[in-house]
């Protein structure tokens, strides 16, 4: 494939959308079949900017991602360096902890935490309540939405702060204590200094990734009255009659803060690949850290409680009771109360057995197709000397700067415009989470081409292959685990995704994380906790599936 | 067969890392690319086997042209036919020995039985009989070389690069391999293209030697020619002449005045033209004796700063009164060394000292 088909496809996936919400920013209309909404350009649009709910929304947004990622970064930082850098005991099971909440999807967790802490009737004010202390939680406000946030956004700092930790060359700190350092001298002078670029670039990461975050925005922040740039985008979208010239300029302004702070992010990472990354395989010092290894521990399996035991535990209660309401816990006890009629009734329903068959359909379209075009694209950039191969690169990493609602809302215009006949089918939804998933999945492929001597490739050419057959002979098999990791993000990323598929899903292409939400949406909590519990099982099965084919889970870096 | 550079410019980005190249390989000779890491080398041998494009030039492999910028001919590299063993020796690792010397005749679509027997003989032939089952992962760095050197005589190429191929080795696995590689060479009446930055291996292995220096090639000539007679003071330098220092002309013809000393000297050389002249002389032509000589010229009186034994010889680093300091080899046959802080008087003879330009024009 010439590089300029390449270049229009990435046109149509990631260019197009992103100039329709430009455009319709400036429109007195949206696009639809047959006009881009050209006519009529105007500035009213951004009247809205200066309405008060757009700057609380604003300022929430800014609240919420700072306060999320400074508690998530200390969260995944703490159990990074106990993981990576101490004598804790039971490394693995730390590691485990680390990035399990990664297969909860956010949606999920959201869920899960207002089932406990809802204000009346969550689990843990039933307990609470129940021992005479009555209501202590609610979710619904501010630091509940901070607190949500940052659990499920922890294993993303853990995973950055844990690789920069691994692979700092241990001499730099045996140089430290040669010369006199001691262990805290040492952590302050050489460890700290050296990872923290890696802190700071995660930091700047899980603050974009909490910025755009929707679902728990709102799941959450919406019944506390708390709104968000993204839940106010979506509310503009879905008023009558929808009012999506001003949702585009909302979108304009929150994309504008994302791309300033991801490009901040990105100058962080090249820098930390200068100084810390020199490590060969060489196995970094453990810290005797003493009495704290009872403290770490604690913290680790604390954390893990409120990640994934309660959530769990709550999502359980809530599928398997047989009455709606529960007042007090005792009624949980009662004969009959628990049973598993209502998870049966989830899993023969046609509902459920639709959006599961879509949602794996379309992960595993996004995975596979997803890989391919990533691989393709990193091999033109990093392989060839195509002219115009880095503005390529360029474009594939656009859609990191687009929050996933705002790349939705593009696409949707996109292929109400194009004349093809995809909108309303489950292909818009896979076309969209390769779109906005392209720069993972160009990550991950790049950074593996990169580990592949060219040398090896190019003798295969001189000894009279040709360059396809070189390929797929000497560059891919040597690739395989790079590849297979890459296939499995995408995996995830694809099944866990909800805010892209908003706009761009029919009646007939609903995806599990819609069902859930749409369920939690119109109060049926218990379908939506056994339709998150099964949710949780899919995922976990295409985890241990692909796993098999030799993925690394590890590599999963999301961004 | 014979190869034929002409004129080759290359360009990565806007710098050019050749620029103006032009070589004649003749059929079964050995040339040797040899110069400062950077200088080009590695992107030579690139253009020969197609794996980057000239901006400018022509190249021929025996009666083919495989590249010809105003033709328009560009062959691709698997159509070349052309043998190169990398400086990583890109032997694939998740191959056994034998998929991997066996792929140059796979790609020609050879019958089994052929295939086994070619690659028998080609393993045979760089001493590795045996070893076809083995994985390609767990070989040591002399028996990679082996593997892909096998690898490359399999296909019969009809001109075999070698890039810096020994560079990972030990010394002494060096110096063995070196002598089988052109043992090799001759016996295969291979075409040879060998890249190195060490000036023992390049006298070692080259019927030809192509000195370059920032992408081009600065002297061409037969190993004798070049050692003996190298065409700069900077060429002098990289072939290991320790003591060039910056001269003067004196007026008479044949004796000059160090540019930054009052020491002078003489020489049986005429002068090149330029300012920047410089006198060259090996260590080993340097004579250290305790006793003023009697020669009437190129006598200076020091003070043996550093003295170094290296086996059979001792090298001295001799500060001269009033003058540089200059480097001597002196075989041990020659008396007992001299030590720290000993006077000695140092000569060369007037024609053991070259005066070169600076650099070639
Ligand atoms: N792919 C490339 N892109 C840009 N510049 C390059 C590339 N490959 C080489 N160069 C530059 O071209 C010049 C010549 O490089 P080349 O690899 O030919 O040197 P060399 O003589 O083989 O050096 P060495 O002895 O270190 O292998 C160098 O300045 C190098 O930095
Ligand atoms: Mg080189």
């Amino acid at each position: 494939m010439p590089t300029w088909l390449m270049l229009a496809l990435l046109a149509i996936l990631i260019l197009m959308p992103v100039a329709l919400i430009l455009i319709s920013a400036f429109s007195s209309s949206t696009p639809r079949p047959g006009s881009i909404g050209l006519s009529g350009l105007t500035l009213e649009n951004f009247k809205i900017l200066s309405s008060h709910q757009s700057v609380t929304a604003l300022t929430n947004s800014l609240v919420v991602a700072t306060s999320a990622s400074v508690l998530a970064m200390f969260i995944g930082g703490t159990l990074a360096f106990l993981a990576a850098r101490t004598n804790i005991w039971g490394k693995a099971v730390i590691y485990f902890i680390g990035i399990a909440p990664m297969f909860l999807p956010s949606l999920v967790g959201a869920l899960a935490w207002s089932l406990l802490a809802g204000p009346a009737t969550g689990y843990l004010n039933l307990l609470t309540r129940g021992i005479g202390l009555g209501n202590l939680f609610n979710v619904y406000t501010m630091p509940g939405l901070i607190f949500v946030l940052a659990l499920y956004y922890a294993p993303y700092a853990f995973l950055l702060i844990h690789g920069a930790m691994t692979l700092m060359n241990p001499d730099l700190e045996e140089a430290a204590s040669v010369h006199g350092g001691s262990l805290g001298k040492i952590l302050s002078t050489v460890t700290f200094p050296l990872v923290t670029p890696a802190i700071l670039g995660s930091g700047v990461l899980i603050f974009a990734l909490t910025m755009e975050n929707f679902p728990v925005a709102q799941m959450i922040g919406t019944p506390g009255q708390i709104e968000t740039l993204p839940t106010f985008i979506y509310r503009l979208m879905n008023s009558a009659p929808a009012r999506g010239n001003e949702a585009a300029a909302v979108a304009v302004v929150l994309t504008v803060v994302l791309i300033a702070v991801t490009a901040i992010q990105q100058r962080m990472v090249m820098k930390r690949n200068f100084t810390t990354v020199s490590g060969k395989g060489m196995k970094p010092r453990m810290m005797d850290i003493g009495k704290l290894r009872g403290v770490g521990l604690s913290f680790a399996l604390g954390y893990f409680a409120l990640a994934i035991v309660l959530p769990v535990v709550a999502l359980l209660l809530a599928s398997l009771q047989s009455s709606p309401y529960v007042s007090n816990l005792g009624q949980l006890f009662g004969e009959d109360a628990l049973s598993f009629w209502s998870l049966f009734q989830t899993l023969q329903s046609a509902a459920f057995l639709d959006a599961a068959r879509n949602s794996v359909m379309v992960a595993v379209c996004v995975a596979v197709l997803g890989a391919a075009l990533a691989f393709y694209l990193s091999y033109i950039v990093y392989r060839t000397k195509t002219p115009g191969r880095k503005s390529l690169e360029f474009v594939a990493m656009l859609p990191l700067a687009i929050p996933a609602i705002v790349m939705g809302l593009g696409l949707l215009w996109t292929w109400l415009v194009l004349p093809l006949p995809v909108y309303g089918t489950i292909v818009v939804l896979i076309i969209a989470f390769i779109a906005i998933y392209l720069p993972q999945g160009y990550r991950g492929m790049s950074a593996s081409i990169l580990q592949v001597d060219k040398d090896l490739e190019d003798s295969a050419v001189l000894l009279g292959s040709t360059r396809a057959r070189a390929v797929s002979y000497v560059t891919l098999p040597l690739m395989k685990t790079g590849v297979m990791s890459t296939v499995l993000l995408l995996l995830m990323l694809a099944m866990r995704e909800l805010s892209a598929a908003l706009f761009l899903f029919t009646s007939n292409t609903r995806l599990l994380a819609i069902v859930v939400f749409d369920n939690y949406d119109n109060g049926a909590l218990r379908s939506a906790a056994s339709t998150s519990l099964l949710y949780i099982l899919v995922i976990l099965a295409l985890v241990v599936l692909a796993k098999a084919f030799g993925a690394r889970a590890t590599n999963g870096e999301a961004r | 067969m014979k190869v034929t550079l002409e004129n080759i410019d290359l360009k990565y980005g806007d710098t050019y890392a050749v620029k103006g190249v032009n070589a004649e390989i003749e059929d079964g000779h050995s040339l040797v690319l040899l110069g400062k890491s950077g200088c080009g080398k590695t992107s030579t041998m690139r253009c020969i086997a197609g794996l980057e494009t000239p901006v400018r030039g022509r190249i021929t492999i025996g009666d083919q042209v495989v590249f010809d910028s105003e033709k328009n001919i560009n062959v691709p590299s698997h159509k070349r036919n052309v043998g190169m063993v990398f400086q990583s020796y890109a032997v694939w690792p998740h191959r056994t020995i034998f998929e991997n010397v066996a792929f140059p005749l796979q790609m020609k679509n050879l019958g089994k039985k052929e295939i086994t027997e070619r690659v028998d003989e080609a393993l045979q032939l760089v001493g590795l009989d045996g070893f076809q089952k083995r994985g390609a992962s767990l070989l040591s760095g002399g028996q990679m070389q082996r593997v892909a050197l096998a690898r490359s005589l399999v296909m019969r190429p009809s001109v075999l690069l070698l890039d810096e191929p020994l560079s990972n080795l030990d010394a002494r696995l060096r110096d063995r391999l070196r002598i089988e590689l052109r043992a090799l060479q001759q016996k295969l009446n291979l075409t040879c293209v060998y890249v190195t930055h060490d000036q023992g291996e390049a006298l070692a292995l080259a019927d030809r030697i192509a000195l370059m220096q920032n992408g081009k090639l600065a002297q061409v000539g037969s190993p004798g020619e070049i050692y003996e007679n190298p065409a700069s003071a900077s060429i002098a330098d990289f072939l290991g002449v320790t003591n060039i220092f910056p001269v003067l002309t004196n007026g008479h013809p044949g004796t000059y005045k160090m540019a930054e000393h009052r020491l002078e000297l003489t020489t049986v050389d005429d002068t090149p033209d330029g300012d920047a002249i410089k006198a060259c002389i090996r260590p080993e032509d340097v004579i250290v004796s305790a006793q003023r000589p009697a020669a009437d010229s190129n006598n200076w009186a020091g003070e043996v700063s550093v003295a170094s034994y290296q086996g059979s010889n001792v090298r001295y680093l001799i500060e001269l009164d009033g003058g540089p300091a200059i480097e001597a080899l002196v075989s041990r046959r020659d008396g007992p060394p001299a030590g720290k802080g000993n006077r000695v008087w140092v000569t060369a003879s007037p024609s053991d000292i070259q005066i070169l330009p600076a650099e070639v024009a």
